[in-house]
């Protein structure tokens, strides 16, 4: 037997081992976030205080209560968060990358950032919102224009049979119908309400607490549901008339797909404020490591939003502390030359 | 083991524009059936409806006397090999993962290794099985051409669908792809029907062929019978010479 005769063994192979090193990165990266920020907590202590609140196992008695405040209430759901954030966006961002048929498309083509926006900036400026008070009017509001853009979209979308192309431009559309009402409100908005709605719109995981981080990991739910359409999203890049000689129903797929992505990006936006860039360039690093198998890089791009954002944010915190910078900047600052650095490394053209 | 196509009074109109109009056709197993007419004559429509991916405004195909827009879209596919006229492809995969797609209708999701032998066996068999490992988007025209064929032999269908198969290739790869074709219409008796627009290869390796013109069928039958000048001048507008010897060829005189 020669080698090509398990070619398809010896990838497999490669790929579980990569997606391995992936997954066992994150509890790493998590412990060393822990360990960054403003106040110093000694190593030692950072992982006395895990492993007493993780194993009940008490090592070390002289921990003070203040750093367990830190790192257990602060720190680590501030770290999930970016875990969980990172994670839906690529995936979202994955997902419709092969459904749209389009590299380019990132979770926010389809005006989901816009639209979030719009609904922020409704509450901060004009408060007006349709549920609660302060940040929670701020939440509800993102997450229901932004699933009001994506219903337009669709809408739109349907009277075209659906197709990629559709999709994109009417989310295109849409976003910038969005952004000239956000741009408007920006305009008659008092500076201090400025100032809070562009920080708003640059993405921040400052907010995030317990509570807060139950609702977000429920988008990682919606998250299983697109992986099982791994093989329709493979046999949907090789274009609609393909896709249905080979059993696939190209519009149900994309609509399932647009729906589930829009869901899993907009359950995250209203959190933390549209994080770009994650979802764009995570699912490409993903290919360019496991190859283009939605079966294979799916899992890579989830773990791959997961490190990014995490690393993203540890530097925000850590930069210039005690001031931290926008997580939405350091994400591009970060992913960039990564990115980039891939691309040149790599032999093969990242799409056609 | 073979089954029965039928193409029964189907009409199908884009938008109101007509692009076939009551076409009835029986396909034959076993054989290679060729689509020929000038552009916008219905071949690829026709093509399409074969297969559902089209659904005729009026009229019906029939596979084994079943309405093949009332199976399900799995079902088609075990039947139906369809080899579309361009290839798209968006991300970068292997040869392998793109011809392994062709078992789509038959996975729920793991390869089982029975799924990979098949895989090889239509690599070997289409003598492509050096290149598993590249990236189809790295292939020479006619290598992508074979891959695409190849994911279309693994569905292990009956019936062989193509649309211009050898529209992008030199003759080389023309006479193999063909060549491929009709060894294959023979060893596993498959219905292959086929679009084309070279008159001399469609004349060499056509079993039967089907004349169409403004959606109608303007003439069927074997290619000495349908490939006269008569009917190419009538068709396609252009007086042309067909010689017989030493091999059938159509030489254009002059377009009209």
């Amino acid at each position: 037997m020669s080698l090509t005769d398990h070619y398809d063994i010896l990838q497999r192979k490669w790929r579980i081992l990569f997606i391995s090193i992936l997954f066992i990165l994150i509890p790493i990266g998590t412990v060393l976030s822990l360990y960054v920020g403003t106040v110093r907590i000694p190593f030692s202590d950072v992982l006395d205080i895990m492993i007493y609140k993780l194993f009940g196992v008490c090592i070390n008695n002289d921990v003070p209560a203040e750093f367990t405040a830190i790192i257990w209430d602060i720190r680590l759901p501030r770290i999930l968060t970016a875990l969980v954030a990172g994670a839906g966006l690529a995936i979202a961002g994955s997902a419709l990358q092969g459904a749209l048929r389009n590299p380019l498309v990132s979770p926010f083509t389809l005006g989901i950032s816009s639209a979030a926006s719009f609904g922020a900036a409704l509450a901060i400026v004009l408060g007006i919102g349709l549920t609660g008070y302060g940040v929670y009017m701020i939440m509800a509001n993102a997450f229901a224009f932004s699933m009001l853009a994506v219903l337009i979209t669709v809408g739109i979308s349907r009277l075209k049979g659906l197709s990629s192309e559709s999709l994109i431009l009417a989310g295109i559309a849409v976003m910038y119908l969005f952004s000239a009402l956000v741009t408007l409100l920006e305009y008659i908005a008092q500076v201090w309400e400025l100032k809070a709605l562009v920080y708003w719109i640059m993405g921040d995981l400052s907010l995030s607490n317990w509570v807060r981080l139950r609702y977000i990991a429920l988008s990682i739910l919606v998250c299983i549901p697109i992986y099982k359409y791994s093989w329709d999203l493979n046999i949907l890049t090789l274009g609609d008339e393909t896709a249905k000689s080979l059993g696939t129903n190209p519009g149900t797929t994309r609509l399932i797909c647009v729906v589930l992505a829009s869901l899993i990006t907009s359950m995250i936006v209203c959190m933390t404020g549209p994080i770009g860039f994650i979802g764009l360039v995570a699912p490409h690093m993903a290919r360019l490591l496991l190859g283009s198998d939605y079966r294979y890089s799916m899992v890579g791009s989830l773990l791959v939003g997961s490190l990014l954002l995490l690393a993203s944010d540890t530097i925000a915190r850590a930069l210039l502390t005690p001031i931290e910078l926008p997580v939405g900047v350091v994400t591009a600052f970060l992913g960039v030359p990564l990115f980039i650095h891939l691309l040149l490394r790599s032999r093969r053209e990242i799409w056609r | 083991m073979a089954v029965k196509l039928i193409v029964e009074s189907v009409t199908v109109y884009y938008e109101s524009i007509k692009a076939l109009d009551n076409v009835s056709i029986r396909f034959e197993s076993g054989r290679i059936t060729t689509l020929l007419g000038p552009n916008g004559a219905g071949k690829t429509t026709l093509l399409k409806c074969l297969n559902n991916i089209l659904k005729p405004t009026k009229g019906a195909v029939l596979i084994d006397g079943v309405e093949v827009s009332k199976l399900k879209s799995r079902n088609i596919a075990r039947i139906f090999g369809y080899v579309p006229q361009t290839t798209t492809y968006t991300l970068p995969y292997t040869v392998f993962e793109m011809v392994a797609m062709g078992r789509r209708p038959y996975i729920r999701w793991r390869l089982t290794r029975d799924d990979i032998n098949k895989v090889y066996k239509v690599l070997d068999l289409v003598g492509i099985r050096d290149l598993a490992g590249r990236y189809f988007n790295e292939l020479s025209g006619g290598e992508k051409q074979k891959v695409v064929i190849a994911r279309a032999l693994v569905q292990d269908p009956k019936i062989l669908l193509l649309d211009e198969p050898t529209s992008n290739l030199d003759l080389k790869h023309q006479l193999e792809i063909l060549g491929l074709i009709k060894r294959l219409t023979r060893e596993r008796n498959l219905t292959v029907v086929m679009a084309m627009h070279d008159l001399n290869l469609a004349y060499r390796f056509s079993d039967l062929i089907i004349l169409l013109k403004s959606g109608r069928i303007y003439d069927y039958g074997s290619p000495n019978k349908v490939l006269t000048p008569e009917n190419i001048k009538a068709v396609y507008g252009v007086d042309v010479d067909v010689f017989e010897n030493p091999y059938p060829h159509i030489v254009p005189k002059e377009v009209t």
